[in-house]
């Protein structure tokens, strides 16, 4: 599991996640990726795409980062999420605190309406 | 009655520990492969495998780090995966356990309360067919017929 960041407009980052995002891969990236989203004052668009499996620590992982942008009055939006992820997403009901739309163009238009 | 095992499923016995895990979920994706799961059946199939066993780890203790995990696999009729995961530890009934608000309705009640419970939903929600036995062993055996969509099972 890997991410890398990438300020991508004004107070606006993308964070690509790639590989599994099961237990192994967010203890794996869960210190570094925390730091990197939490840090700054952009909101922050992440980018699922290369998000082969999720599963209960991955989502613990991402509503614990949601937490910490929204405590900061930022916002956050997960966006390209495949097949059985976007499933495990639908499941867990995370809407309204991380939402997850179809692509980094409808992610731009909920943070910039 | 919960679903038979065919005369040789996979079986693996495996550690409670971290990289067992990944190796049980290689194994468990190369049998299914072999079998012709669609993928999306296998994807929850290995979420299961996943939530049971981060749930020993996590939850179960020294009792339950104790003794090795068991697990058999096979693919039923209509390419439906099969697990039966067995592991030491305090009683934990998969299908008894409360509904609990979703994560999102529980974060706007309370920003600051803590995350979980969400293994327990999804291994329900991926399940077609759920059942439970408390061994004489004092061992908890969960048996999860996986959720197979229309069309993927021919």
């Amino acid at each position: 599991m890997r991410f890398e960041v990438t300020e991508v407009g004004d107070k606006l980052s993308k964070v690509s996640l790639h590989g599994r995002l099961d237990a192994s891969g967010a203890e794996a990236i869960e210190t570094a990726f925390t730091a990197s989203v939490a840090a700054g004052d952009s909101d922050v668009m992440i980018d699922l795409r290369d998000v082969t499996f999720l599963a209960s620590l991955g989502i613990r992982l991402l509503l614990s980062v949601a937490r910490v942008v929204q405590r900061r009055e930022r916002k956050l939006v997960l966006f390209g999420a495949q097949g059985p992820v976007q499933e495990v997403l639908d499941t867990a009901a995370l809407g309204p605190i991380l939402p997850c739309v179809a692509d980094e163009a409808a992610a731009r238009s909920l943070l910039r309406p | 009655m919960p679903p038979s095992p065919p005369p040789s499923p996979l079986r693996l016995e495996l550690d409670p520990r971290a990289a067992e895990l990944e190796r049980a979920q290689a194994r468990l994706r190369s049998y299914f492969t072999a079998d012709g799961v669609a993928d999306t059946a296998m994807s929850r199939a290995e979420v299961v495998l996943e939530e049971l066993f981060v749930n020993v780890l996590m939850h179960a203790g020294e009792a339950g780090r104790a003794e090795p995990v068991r697990l058999e696999a096979w693919v039923a009729e209509g390419r439906r995966p099969v697990l039966v995961f067995e592991a030491a530890g305090p009683a934990f009934d998969p299908r008894q356990e409360p509904a609990r608000p979703s994560e999102a309705e529980r974060a706007r009640l309370d920003p600051d309360a803590p995350l979980g419970g969400l293994g327990l939903v999804l291994i329900q929600s991926l399940a077609e067919r759920l059942d439970f036995e408390r061994t004489d062993q004092g061992r908890n055996r969960t048996t999860v017929a996986v959720r197979v969509d229309a069309g993927e099972g021919r």
